[in-house]
């Protein structure tokens, strides 16, 4: 009864009420404020200018560039960096590949060097003749019958006389051959043989023979 | 093509995708964040970065929260404008005052013209006049004639709030611009018959 009174002496208040209700889908139908809405739109706003968008299109792009995962700032080539490291870093990728290149081309020639005359040829065991030196110590006692001759020649060297032996021939013999002695030693006029060889016996053939006479112990 | 999905290529970096978006929206984000502001500079900066937003974090927009797109766009280039608001209170441009009011559909003669411009500049400066909640109501109500749910939505309150701004918004004008009704110059014609 309260309600119809209220909406009898306002009844501008129901009709609002449907409004707030949604019958005009949230918009408000104000007939009397169309004057005002006429007036309202005497102000016109201007259109966006066209300088905003090329701004708004490199903030864009500087927004995506950083938020972009590293894979593809790589392939874009949107890294940036120095120009002196750029310049040592494509220095040193150019030294890198260049080594790499020449490297296995030299390792080749090398190893076709080194292989092939192995695989052709067969080893083949040559016994080479070495030349070896050897001295002769020979110890004599003087004779005592021997002939003046010697004696003087005894005199003349000493009581121990070395004798030197040493193989001069570099080259080695052939099988049967002799070597030719010097005319001089032929001949007897030659230094070795005014020595009495007779008896000489080198060192590693000399044979001891123990001499015992009678029964007696020498001790 | 939707705009969430125009959304989700341009977050990846699809700059045509992003260009899209852009051109449907730009100029209502622009007239918004101008009407508010009365500064084409200050527009264009709101419109620049709420776009900008809209990249930086797309997951910001929730199609449940935000009826669509555009509301969200809308709330975004409000905050922003707010934030400028706050920042620079009480700061006009003369330049904007002066080239801003020419109006577009001038009368036929200079006389005419010249009404038409000082009409425009009234309106400008009684919505300009408005405290920043009720000119936003004004300007998403009257000028981008958007529904009153979906003001609720972007001003982030419940639509008998939006109506009551509304309400307030209308009679404070009505009386800024009486001057400028028929009907008063009716009554003012007559008041000057009678006389």
């Amino acid at each position: 009864m309260k309600e119809k009174k209220y909406l009898r002496l306002l009844p501008f208040r129901a009709q609002d009420d449907s409004r707030r209700a949604g019958d005009d889908g949230g918009r408000l139908e104000w007939h009397d404020d169309d004057e005002l809405s006429r007036l309202l739109h005497k102000w016109e706003a201007p259109d966006a200018p066209r300088a905003t968008d090329a701004r708004l299109l490199a903030s864009f792009r500087r927004e995506t560039a950083i938020a972009a995962p590293f894979r593809r700032r790589f392939w874009n080539a949107s890294v940036s960096v120095p120009l002196p490291v750029a310049a040592l870093a494509v220095l040193a990728l150019l030294c890198i590949t260049a080594t790499l290149l020449v490297r296995p081309f030299r390792l080749s020639r090398e190893t076709a060097g080194e292989v092939a005359p192995h695989a052709s040829e067969t080893t083949k065991v040559i016994e080479v003749p070495v030349i070896q030196e050897r001295i002769v110590y020979v110890e004599r006692g003087a004779r005592r019958k021997q002939s003046a001759r010697d004696e003087n020649f005894s005199e003349r060297r000493p009581s121990q006389q070395r004798v030197r032996q040493q193989a001069t021939s570099p080259q080695p013999l052939a099988r049967g051959e002799r070597r030719s002695a010097p005319d001089a030693e032929t001949h007897g006029t030659g230094y070795f043989t005014r020595v009495n060889m007779e008896e000489f016996h080198p060192a590693n053939q000399m044979q001891i023979r123990v001499i015992k006479r009678g029964n007696g112990d020498e001790k | 093509m939707t705009d969430e999905k125009l959304l989700q290529r341009a977050s990846r970096g699809d700059e045509s995708a992003f260009m899209l978006l852009y051109e449907r929206h730009r100029a209502s984000v622009f007239r918004f964040a101008y009407r508010l502001l009365g500064s084409t500079a200050l527009a264009e900066e709101v419109t620049h970065d709420c776009f900008l937003s809209l990249v930086k974090a797309p997951a910001r927009f929730d199609p449940r929260r935000a009826a669509s797109l555009r509301t969200y766009l809308f709330a975004a280039a409000r905050n922003l404008a707010f934030k400028h608001l706050r920042q620079h209170s009480g700061e006009t441009s003369l330049d904007d005052a002066l080239t801003d009011a020419s109006p577009t559909d001038f009368g036929e003669t200079p006389l005419g013209r010249l009404l038409e411009a000082e009409l425009a500049e009234a309106v400008r400066k009684a919505v300009a006049a408005l405290p920043a909640l009720q000119r936003e109501a004004v300007v998403l109500f009257e000028y981008e004639e958007l529904p009153l749910a979906e003001i609720a939505r972007i001003v982030e309150a419940d639509v008998g709030t939006v109506k009551s701004r509304l309400y307030r918004a209308r009679a404070s004008l009505r009386r800024s611009l009486a001057p400028y009704f028929k009907s008063h110059e009716r009554v003012a014609a007559v008041e000057r018959v009678y006389k």
